[in-house]
């Protein structure tokens, strides 16, 4: 009985670690659509940084939206950040403004990022964050 | 003696899984807005991050639709680095088409326009912002007029280095952009935008 839970505890182990690696996903993901909707996908990243305000509001006809992050840890997190702009259909529009930001945040402090649309026709966006190191997400 | 082979084999199998975190990912094609490989010269991303924070700047300023924006001379000099200024324009040229009421070329695609006369000042401007001295301002209305633009954005990237321990080095590297209104003679935006690199951040 002790040699197969043995057995099993490590295949498990190794499928975690195999997979944890292989899924570089977004820790924390943040939608302005229909309403304000914060999804936690990662716990160690939600653990670590948690999404305290989000505001958004038009300037010049171009919607701009800010989102503010807490480190909650005593540590200081590197992560990075994108914006995905979205059309009144939910459409993604294309634009090389797209890109990851890279950002450290220092212990306990708040980090403030900020996107501005690319054109008149944006309507909503997706928000995404995730740890810098690819080693790190899960 | 088996348990203990078990034991050796799960934990080999978790190494070889950790291992594989730190491998390089096994498709060929891997998103262009991915920080791809880094160097502490200019790379793909960075051009990327400067263009992305020039036009914020721009959009924010709210500028008048059907405004035409020619990008000046970008003065690298102070910088030992590569710059490809020519791939700076023509992102920020496809950032601002799609934004739709700015329109947007570089000065020197412009200046068949303007004649032989606005060539001339145009030279007289870039000489000026090269050498750092204050812009005419009758010369920018006079390429204005000549060229059919609103407003010239200037540009000037310079870097300073230095030594980190382990024989690892940082580099700070410094956007400057002034928007000067052709129609005015004076400038409309002024905009700083810094990247700072070190080798050690090579993931």
């Amino acid at each position: 009985m002790n040699t197969y839970s043995l057995i099993l505890g490590m295949l498990l182990i190794g499928a975690v670690l195999t997979t944890g690696c292989r899924t570089p996903s977004a820790g924390v993901t943040v939608e302005s659509y229909p309403h304000n909707k914060i999804s936690v996908n990662s716990k160690l990243f939600g653990g670590w940084m948690t999404v305290t305000e989000i505001s958004a509001a038009k300037k010049n006809d171009l919607l701009q939206a800010q989102i503010t992050a807490q480190n909650t840890a005593t540590r200081d997190c590197q992560f990075e950040y994108r914006f995905r702009w979205l059309d009144k259909n939910g459409m993604e529009v294309s634009t090389p403004m797209v890109t990851w930001v890279q950002v450290s945040v220092s212990a306990k402090e708040k980090a403030l990022m900020r996107g501005i649309a690319p054109n008149k026709e944006v309507e909503d966006f997706d928000f995404i964050v995730r740890f810098l190191r690819t080693s790190a997400r899960w | 003696m088996k348990i203990g082979y078990v034991m050796i084999a799960g934990m080999l199998l978790a190494c070889l899984a950790l291992t594989g975190c730190f491998t390089p990912p096994s498709q060929g094609y891997v998103p262009p807005e991915e920080m791809g490989m880094m160097t502490v010269g200019l790379d793909d991303h960075d051009y990327d991050l400067a263009v992305r924070d020039i036009a914020r700047k721009l959009f924010e300023k709210g500028l008048p639709k059907g405004y035409v924006v020619a990008l000046g001379p970008v003065d690298t000099r102070e910088c030992p680095y590569d710059v490809r200024v020519r791939q700076l324009q023509k992102s920020l040229q496809v950032v601002l088409n799609d934004e739709g009421t700015l329109k947007f070329m570089a000065a020197i695609d412009v200046m068949g326009a303007g004649g032989d006369a606005g060539t001339e000042i145009y030279r007289l401007i870039e000489y000026n912002w090269l050498n750092q001295n204050p812009i005419d301002a009758e010369d920018l209305q006079k390429f204005g007029k000549l060229a059919k633009v609103n407003g010239i954005l200037f540009g000037r990237v310079s870097s300073l280095e230095r030594e980190m321990s382990r024989g690892r080095k940082e580099v700070t590297y410094r956007f400057v952009w002034e928007l000067a209104n052709t129609e005015t003679g004076i400038v409309d935006i002024s905009h700083e935008y810094k990247i700072r690199k070190n080798t050690s951040a090579v993931r």
